[in-house]
């Protein structure tokens, strides 16, 4: 697998260099991976314009059929390639090898599949005998799955007959940038799908930007709220899908052993860096010394560790940021006179350089 | 064949283990079992592997099976008792638990998963299942019951996985010979195999070992 | 701990699990509801009526039942409440791209 140096935008189907450069890090040992662009207002107009043109000439015009042969054909790439992006998204985000290599590129790979199916199908989905795209697209992605938020927002949206302007987190924009050079070799015309990386103020630039039909994102309750004021009074339609606080509820008739198992990939999937993580354990009274008995025995097994060595259970904290934001609301919470328990520390790592990053699970 | 075994083992330090009670189905008046249980260990058997009445336990006369396994282990005197649940034939994983619950109930020293004589031996699975039972069995009664998943174990690969199975879900305490072994005499060859391979870096052919 | 704590209220995104109990089904909805958010649940029980009796009142847009975090192409994501807005995946997620 190569990581290039340097990547710029992907515009209108072809790489522009980006006047603001930043740099991506791995977040286990904070190697840095790549220099990236981070698009300015006028580099998002330009990705917006492009976007409007394949729409209006290209992208929209174009039978079902043949939107779907696009869709099947970036599909099967991701699965060729699926080795290659489950790397990078474990050297990029910090997650387990296991489960990017496991979970999220399959279902990147799902998503295409499904939604290439509807594109030819739309009048049969309910909607009316023949349903129309909205236009535009801009999207704004989180970096707790990157490559499969990406497949969330891209596939349906091409089914649909829509095109995009798409951009990753700020701390994980490789997969999409990859993503990007897939799209170049499944032939998908220019300014179909349109990937600017940075950070908030790239994503501000494109919500707001009057070009932009529809805009869907994901990520904090916090950036939701900026986001549905900055298109409140516009035309433009919104999906948001934010934050959690899931409960995880255990019956006394539960099978203890397996619903321990769903509590252990409930909050320590993905480092708990999971939208819909089950961060409310609510055990039965009746059963619950059973329950944290064989609960602490289990995660006294999970292993931290490099992310890419295939028997790490809890990778990387994707940033300093976030670990030290996981930090605090946990000293909030003893101070607050809740009790604490965590497994001893058991940190085996593999890579050069320190795990500084790694959790503590 | 007890006898001639035992002749030949004398004091060489490796015990003797025996099948009994109408191995492998376990399908014959208690009498009968209990007198070929007497026999063996008469004989110089110092471990006695029975068969679970599978036709009771499927039918749900759970009593039945509990005095049988009572019964033989009374039977056996000093010698240990080995319980085959034919996980192979139990249908369910609520079933493998159950048995081996009532096996370790009744005085089972180690629950074993088959006879090698139906079509389905030992997976992983099941060898989960009765490893939390053997677990949460230590930690209700106090005793420690060892486990043996028997056949279809082939290579030091699949071996390892199941090691591994018995360090995450029992702990450390099973790792030992008395409280965890294989049945699988493919096993064996494949591991001198992967011994011999260590020492001199090549592969040998599986004619150079005990082929079965 | 309890519901008061700022760690049971606030969404962490990390490894950190908050633990609380309950004793009836109903106390288990009312403590499950009881937060801004809305957007997964998970229930544990034998009992195939209990699943559907709670997943009725659960206010979140999934409720695993004897499962967690699994994810399928086919199935409808998305919250309630402070969870957001708007569905993706399956049929539903085509609406959200369509002029309807």
């Amino acid at each position: 697998m190569d990581i290039k140096p340097s990547y710029g935008l992907f515009v209108n189907g072809e790489w522009v260099d980006g006047e603001v450069r930043n740099k991506t890090v791995n977040p286990a040992n904070e190697e840095v991976l790549a220099e990236v662009a981070w698009a300015t207002e006028s580099e998002v107009d330009s990705a917006v314009r492009a976007a409007r043109t394949a729409y209006e000439q290209v992208w929209s015009k174009m039978p079902g059929r043949d939107r779907a042969k696009y869709l099947f054909r970036i599909a099967r790439i991701i699965q060729e390639r699926a080795r290659e992006l489950a790397v990078l998204e474990s050297l990029d985000n910090g997650k387990p090898i296991r489960e990017s290599r496991d979970v999220d590129v399959p279902l990147v790979a799902a998503h295409f599949f499904y939604y290439a199916g509807w594109a030819d199908k739309l009048g049969y989905a309910g909607f009316g005998p023949d349903p129309r795209p909205i236009g535009v697209a801009g999207q704004v992605i989180p970096w707790n799955f990157p490559l499969l938020m990406l497949a969330w927002k891209i596939a349906p949206a091409l089914a649909a007959g829509n095109t995009v302007v798409l951009k990753p987190a700020e701390t994980t924009p490789l997969t999409a940038l990859v993503f990007a050079e897939i799209c170049q070799e499944a032939d998908l015309p220019p300014g179909v799908v349109n990937i600017v990386t940075g950070a908030g103020e790239t994503g501000h630039a494109l919500v707001s930007h009057p070009g932009v039909d529809k805009v869907a994102f994901t990520g904090s309750t916090e950036v939701g709220r900026a986001i549905a004021r900055a298109v409140a009074g516009t035309r433009k339609k919104v999906t948001l899908e934010l934050g959690g606080k899931a409960a995880n509820i255990v019956f006394e008739d539960a099978p203890i052993d397996q619903a321990v198992e769903g509590i252990v990939n409930g909050i320590f999937f993905n480092q708990g860096h999971v939208c819909c993580a089950g961060s409310r354990l609510l055990v039965q009274e009746s059963v619950y010394d059973e329950v944290l008995a064989a609960l602490k025995r289990r995660m006294a097994l999970l292993r931290v560790g490099d992310p890419l060595d295939k028997n790490t259970d809890i990778g990387a904290i994707n940033s300093a940021a976030q670990l030290e934001r996981i930090r605090t609301l946990s000293e909030i919470g003893s101070e607050e006179g809740a009790e604490r328990w965590s497994p001893r520390a058991s940190c085996r790592s593999a890579v050069s350089g320190s795990p500084r990053r790694s959790s503590r699970a | 064949m007890v006898p001639v075994a035992s002749e030949a083992l004398r004091g060489s330090g490796v015990h003797l283990a025996s099948v009994a009670t109408a191995f492998p189905s376990g399908q014959a008046p208690l009498e009968v079992k209990l007198a070929d249980t007497r026999a063996a260990v008469a004989a110089g058997a110092d471990e006695i592997d029975m068969v679970i009445n599978r036709g009771a336990f499927l039918a749900g006369r759970y009593q039945q099976v509990y005095d049988e396994i009572v019964a033989v282990k009374d039977a056996c005197g000093d010698a240990h008792l080995k319980v085959i649940l034919e996980t192979g034939e139990l249908a369910t994983y609520d079933n493998v638990r159950r048995a081996s619950w009532l096996a370790m109930l009744a005085g089972g020293d180690f629950i074993k998963t088959s006879t090698g004589k139906v079509p389905v031996a030992a997976t992983l699975p099941v060898t989960l299942v009765m490893l939390e039972a053997v677990r949460d069995f230590r930690a209700a009664s106090g005793r420690q019951v060892g486990v043996k998943p028997a056949g279809g174990i082939r290579t030091t690969k699949d071996a390892i996985k199941y090691l591994v199975v018995v360090n995450e879900t029992a702990g450390e305490d099973w790792l030992d010979p008395a409280w965890f072994r294989f049945g699988a005499s493919t096993l064996l060859n494949d591991l001198l195999m992967q011994r011999t391979k260590m020492t001199t870096g090549r592969y040998s052919g599986p004619d150079y070992f005990t082929v079965d | 701990m309890t519901q008061a704590h700022r760690i049971a209220r606030e969404e962490i995104f990390g490894p950190v699990l908050s633990v609380l109990t309950f004793r009836t089904p109903a106390e288990a909805v009312d403590k499950a509801n009881n937060t801004p958010y809305g957007l997964s649940a998970g229930v544990w029980t034998d009992k195939g009526s209990r699943i559907l009796w709670m997943a009725d009142r659960l206010r979140a847009g999934v409720v695993w039942a004897n499962t967690f975090n699994k994810f399928d192409p086919t199935s409808p994501f998305g919250g309630f409440k402070e969870s957001g807005y708007g569905r993706e995946g399956g049929r539903h997620g085509l609406e959200a791209y369509l002029d309807v």
